[in-house]
């Protein structure tokens, strides 16, 4: 606890000095008379008080919330002590708006707890913490004060906004385990598949008696297996180009957990490549433990500068494993991003770009002129002609721009993609 | 708030020059009056201040034209109008942009009355006193140096005791 003299008690002694010096240079005792009030309050103010007394703690109303969501905050405040003022302020981080009430308010100690509750947007994905108040017990006469500060941090994770998508793309490749895609290979399922005689070590319960009294000979219906896809996805923390909360690092994030939690409730197994300053990832996994770690994985995604470029292969296998779908979500903006995407292309894997336009983005923060919208408009096209080159190389580039619906970009992967049917 | 503290500004002001309407005294007013009002709007302590050394010399300069025998009254008052404006002054600046439940301004305004009563009391009884006891003109300094010794203890006093409560916590 640190107690202070405030400002205003210079203040009182400079007029009373001065009351002094010009009672005694006029030779008038009414100059020492004004400057009795003051004095009288300096001596008041002086007067030793008893320490107070008090508490304060914080309830929130979530402590796990998505971008754009309100968290209400309670803090109840107990003391005793002698009249005392008690200003009462909680630091908030960038990104999270007041909504209601105030994040800064004066009460009076007394007997009865006070309850101050006000309301919190949290605008873009973060990790903060709230708390631990400021406090400053005034002096009712204003020239002294006690600041400290109380409560326990309780951590808030906002996590980025999840968008339910319906058009997912399709993967070349499945894995043994059960999912959601019917695959060309015939086993254990409920599609059913082709017909075939009967041959010891079938069951019973697979013979099509429509067919085999029609060819006089026993004949079973095979099905189709129904398997599940392992999908990487690879973010581009290279670069990021807008303003908070639009950036395209943003927008990938929130791509990313749309697609994460779209691909997940199909289960199918979902990891995750941080390609950037520090390369990290998730192994892919299945459920809502997964869903959770992806979603701590993303909110924590931010640019780190550096000119080392990270080589892929340093990624293990059962991270990134060759029969896997890669969806990489980048703004194309950083050759190296683009050097590894292309790599993993011509190793074989089945790669589709999602390039999250940063024209519009850039557009919105700059200050409208003739020559950003030129700028913007032949940047635009730049990154056409580098899709094409892209897809000349045998990457599946898909432009999105952010204030589109993702799943609007999404329904753009061919129809021959979302029709094909998936080899075992 | 305000409105108060520009009322109180005007008090202080407006009181020397209604004692002596002269221009010797209506010059420094002009003065104090423009930056007691930039205090007010701007809730500026710093300039509370100022303005009101000022206004403290266009009192000794009135009091000093008027020629006038010990006016306790009208010092009282404008101590008082002082006192109160700056700390009006520096409770809107603290409360502003604030959340502030209405016991928190009822206990102020209690207390700056209880101050302000103790004041006038204190002020009447000492002007009563000093109108009774003839002085010769060798103590005015000494008088005036005793005051000045008070202050400088008061302020060492206070600053002492707020140190001690700082190392206690």
């Amino acid at each position: 606890m640190t107690a202070r003299l405030t400002p205003l008690t210079g203040s009182l002694l400079v007029i009373l000095g001065w009351a002094v010096v010009l009672g005694v240079a006029f030779g008038r005792a009414e100059l020492l008379l004004a400057g009795l009030p003051v004095l009288v309050q300096l001596a008041i103010a002086a007067r030793p008080r008893a320490r107070p007394s008090y508490d304060a703690s914080h309830e929130l109303s979530a402590d796990r919330v998505f971008e754009g969501d309100r968290v209400d905050v309670t803090v109840t405040l107990t003391g005793r002590s002698s009249p005392m003022l008690l200003e009462v302020l909680q630091p908030l981080p960038p990104d999270v708006e007041v909504t209601a009430g105030s994040t800064r308010a004066l009460f009076r100690l007394a007997e009865q707890p006070i309850r101050w509750r006000y309301e919190l947007r949290c605008v873009r994905r973060r990790r903060f913490s709230l708390g631990v108040v400021h406090l400053r017990i005034w002096d009712l006469s204003g020239l002294r004060l006690l600041e400290t500060r109380r409560g326990t941090p309780q951590p808030v994770r906002v996590y980025p906004r999840v968008t339910p998508l319906r058009g997912l793309p399709i993967p070349l490749r499945t894995q043994t385990h059960i999912g959601d895609y019917v695959a060309r290979s015939t086993g254990e399922g409920l599609e059913p598949g082709d017909i075939r005689p009967f041959m010891p070590g079938d069951e019973v319960r697979h013979v099509n008696w429509r067919a085999s009294l029609r060819r006089r000979t026993l004949y079973v219906t095979r099905y189709q297996q129904e398997r599940n896809a392992d999908i990487v996805l690879m973010l581009d923390t290279l670069s990021e180009v807008g303003a908070s909360p639009t950036t395209s690092l943003d927008a990938g994030v929130r791509a990313a957990a749309s697609l994460a939690s779209a691909f997940l409730s199909r289960k199918d197994r979902v990891g995750l490549i941080r390609y950037g300053g520090a390369l990290q990832w998730i192994k892919p996994d299945t459920g809502r433990v997964q869903l959770e770690r992806l979603l701590d994985a993303l909110l924590e995604a931010e640019v780190i500068f550096t000119y080392v470029s990270k080589d892929l292969t340093l990624v293990p296998p059962r991270v990134l494993s060759p029969s896997s779908l890669v969806i990489a979500l980048s703004p194309l903006c950083d050759e190296r991003f683009i050097k590894a995407t292309s790599d993993l292309a011509a190793r074989g894997f089945d790669v589709i770009v999602l390039a999250i336009s940063p024209v519009g983005l850039t557009r919105d923060a700059e200050r409208r002129s003739g020559v950003t919208d030129a700028a913007c408009r032949l940047w635009a096209l730049e990154r056409r002609i580098r899709r094409h080159e892209l897809g000349w190389h045998g990457l599946r580039v898909i432009d999105w721009d952010p204030e589109e619906p993702l799943e609007l970009a999404l329904t753009r992967i061919s129809r021959r993609r979302r029709r094909a049917a998936i080899p075992a | 708030m305000r409105w108060f503290a520009a009322f109180l500004g005007a008090c202080v002001v407006g009181l020397p020059l209604l004692l002596t309407p002269a221009a010797p005294v209506a010059v420094p007013a002009a003065v104090a009056g423009a930056l007691i009002a930039a205090g007010v709007l701007t809730l500026h302590i710093p300039l509370i201040t100022a303005g009101s050394c000022l206004a403290l010399i266009e009192y000794g300069l009135a009091l000093v034209l008027a020629r006038r025998a010990l006016e306790p009254l009208s010092a009282i008052a404008i101590g008082e109008a002082l006192l109160l404006l700056i700390q009006v002054v520096q409770f809107g600046g603290r409360v502003r942009g604030v959340d502030v439940s209405s016991a928190v301004v009822a206990a102020q305004i209690r207390y700056w009355l209880r101050v302000a009563m103790v004041t006038m009391a204190l002020g009447l009884g000492v002007s009563a006193l000093a109108m009774r006891v003839v002085l010769p003109a060798v103590a005015a300094p000494m008088l005036g140096a005793a005051g000045a010794i008070a202050v400088l203890a008061a302020a060492i006093r206070l600053a002492r005791r707020t140190s001690v409560a700082e190392e206690q916590s």
